[in-house]
């Protein structure tokens, strides 16, 4: 590390999340972007001088480079495994964008090549950051509603563009892409591990795609507490906001209810004969990259670990199994 | 004229009492519930004789129609008490308990030539209506997902005996099952249903939430939602398509709201809708039009015990963990009702 300043690479924006972390980075004095690769020339050049950075066309040139103390790994899912791997070998930190892989086999392997790189592996869960997401855990450990019961979650939004109804590339749907966060923010909210899930999947948005854009979850945690999720890219293209993220909670003592992107301004747009909802939060994305480069920097153990993001793909694989059986099935899935 | 007995003076039969005499046409001729004084005093508010003689009023002359509004287990007994004297019946929600007891009602009416509508109210409410006639119109293009919410308060503090599943049937088939109707109504049939229930906690102690999937045989993915541990009374509804989406909050839909110091908010049992017409003055109506002019009902007691199959397949799934297939949640013993569901989206006769 030069001078206390961590010096960071981003392996591809295929997934847009990259251009927020680049953003974030920019913004936190103690680290700065320094490269970015990406096996898309036009839109890793573009990358690079937006942010005014080196740029890579293969991934294994940047984590040569004996500057970079880390990375931000933001390529389609599948290869979210060779590239963290490879960077665990360069003795780069490495910051995951979620879900962490699209099988438990490499999963598995990034994590204890990570720990044997003696590397910080985070999972990017920004939602873990989100205000109202904190306010909610807060409250839930203060007693608010007594013991938890049961849980409402919604994780909606729209199909996101290109790879992400890929079966090979994303690995999944709408549940691989959304059943994580709740999933991750469950266990860390509830201090339970899903022990069984089961899931309908459908496609019926997007006819024509190869992967699921309906899915709804019931999960069951240890100690018998029940849990749903709809985790389907159902938004229209009129919603006037991408999509969003509720958590309701049944508990002996009262209900809690969380809606984490309703802190919005209407807008009624007459310019462009639109409404819209304008986002006056400002997300999980800055505290979440600051706490990496905070655990890149002093090594201290990351907030959201390797672990985390398996645990939260061991339900979106056990969901899948259970679409297929139309049963419960175990989590972790054998 | 039609001469209607109001049997149950409870919150719903004051409400179907009320109903029925505001409609021209129809008189309230008797109110008949254990209670007399309960009786007594519901009768007075519409012109009508009390008696606590429930038997002794269904046989009267002047009685042509008896609106059933006791407790669910009491059903039955009072619904095959109103046939055998040839009254046509309207038959509060949930039908009955059971399948068995659904159909020996649906046959005594049968066999006494008496018609037997069920209040399944919720396909009245302007609300569910008017979603039905938008997706009807394909307003949101082929359906993929549909949620439903129904919160309320546990009942217990308001009356006894619905918190007594052995008397009302607990929260699925008390209060999930009006959007179990309403969902057959829009969608059909279930292919498969998978439900928790936190009454098969012990855990829980009187609270009640439950949690269902819905796959319906056309491929829609359903979530429906009953709750006994909310204040106050809520309901919801959402379906997205692949054209749009269409959704009803009744938190946000409100063109009334009174705020007094020390009042306590929405701790009631009757949704109050401040429309041009009550549903329940609707749904009454409706049974009292189709009777004259023979056209069939809307809900019947077929569909009715459709909907309770429905209901006690997700009752049954939560108190075993599995998901229910469709053979045992429409055929059982014999078909419930060949082919219920597929008249769905019926118009509601205004």
């Amino acid at each position: 590390m030069s001078g206390g300043e961590l010096r960071v690479g981003i392996i591809s924006f295929a997934h847009l999340h990259a251009v927020s972390y680049a953003g974030c980075l920019a913004a936190i004095p103690d680290a700065r972007l320094v490269a970015i690769a990406d096996d898309d020339p036009r839109r890793g050049t573009t990358m690079a001088a937006r942010f005014g950075v080196d740029y890579a066309s293969d991934s294994a040139e940047l984590l040569a480079r004996p500057d970079i103390d880390a990375v931000i790994v933001t390529s389609e899912n599948a290869h979210h495994a060779a590239h963290v791997i490879a960077a665990a070998a360069a003795g780069k930190h490495v910051l995951c964008e979620k879900p962490l892989a699209t099988t438990r086999e490499d999963a598995l392997t990034m994590i204890a090549a990570c720990r044997e790189a003696g590397v910080v592996l985070q999972t990017a869960f920004p939602m873990r950051f989100s205000p109202p997401v904190i306010a909610l855990r807060d409250a839930i450990a203060a007693g608010a509603v007594g013991e938890p019961l049961a849980v409402m979650a919604t994780n909606h939004g729209r199909m996101p563009p290109g790879w992400f109804s890929d079966p090979i590339l994303a690995g999944g749907g709408a549940i691989m892409d959304h059943t994580v966060h709740v999933a991750d923010l469950l266990r860390w909210i509830l201090g339970r591990e899903v022990v069984s899930v089961y899931a309908e999947a459908a496609t019926r948005m997007h006819p024509g795609i190869a992967v699921d854009d309906v899915g709804m979850l019931l999960l069951t945690f240890d100690g018998g507490l029940f849990a749903s999720l709809d985790a389907s890219w159902s938004r229209p293209a009129t919603w006037p906001t991408w999509g969003g993220l509720t958590i309701e909670v049944v508990g002996d003592a009262g209900v809690i209810a969380m809606d984490a992107f309703n802190q919005n301004v209407q807008h009624y747009d007459d310019r462009d004969g639109t409404y819209r909802l304008v986002p006056w939060g400002q997300g999980g994305d800055p505290t979440m990259v600051a706490t990496f480069v905070e655990a890149a920097r002093t090594g201290s153990p990351p907030p959201v670990t390797g672990e985390d993001g398996l645990r939260a793909l061991e339900v979106v694989l056990a969901a899948y199994v259970s679409a297929a059986s139309h049963r419960p099935e175990p989590c972790p899935s054998s | 004229m039609m001469r209607v007995a109001i049997v149950g003076a409870g919150s719903l039969g004051s409400v179907h009492a009320r109903a029925a005499a505001s409609l021209p046409g129809v008189r309230v001729s008797w109110v008949a519930d254990i209670d007399r004084e309960r009786a007594a005093d519901l009768a007075g508010q519409v012109g009508a004789s009390a008696s606590a003689d429930v038997g002794g009023v269904l046989g009267r002359d002047d009685v042509d129609a008896v609106v059933v509004a006791v407790p669910t287990d009491r059903h039955r007994e009072v619904v095959e008490l109103a046939a055998e004297s040839g009254k046509h019946v309207f038959c509060e929600k949930p039908l009955a308990l059971t399948l068995p007891g659904a159909r020996a009602m649906i046959a005594a009416c049968d066999r006494a030539g008496v018609r037997l509508m069920a209040g399944q109210v919720v396909r009245f409410f302007p609300e569910y209506a008017r979603i039905g006639a938008l997706l009807r119109e394909g307003a949101v293009g082929r359906v993929a997902t549909v949620r439903a919410r129904r919160l309320n308060v546990h009942p217990g503090s308001h009356r006894s005996w619905y918190a007594d599943p052995a008397r009302s049937g607990g929260l699925i088939v008390d209060l999930m099952i009006h959007d179990l109707d309403t969902l057959r109504w829009y969608f059909g049939e279930a292919e498969r249903v998978m439900a928790h229930d936190l009454s098969t906690r012990p855990s829980a102690g009187t609270l009640d939430y439950a949690v269902a999937t819905i796959r319906f045989r056309g491929g829609e993915v359903g979530h429906v939602e009953a709750s006994w541990a909310h204040q106050g009374f809520r309901t919801s509804i959402e379906v997205a398509g692949d054209a749009g989406l269409l959704r009803h909050d009744s938190q946000e839909g409100i063109s009334l709201r009174t705020e007094r110091p020390g009042s306590k908010g929405g701790d009631y049992l009757v949704p109050i809708s401040p429309a041009e017409e009550s549903p329940y003055r609707a749904e009454l109506r409706h049974f009292f039009d189709r009777l004259a002019d023979g056209e069939p009902f809307l809900t019947p007691g077929e569909e009715a015990a459709a909907s309770l199959a429905l209901a006690l397949a997700v009752r049954d799934s939560a108190r075993t963990g599995q998901p229910i297939v469709p053979e045992s949640i429409v055929l059982g013993d014999g078909p419930v009702v060949p082919g219920a569901g597929a008249g769905s989206l019926a118009e509601v006769t205004a």
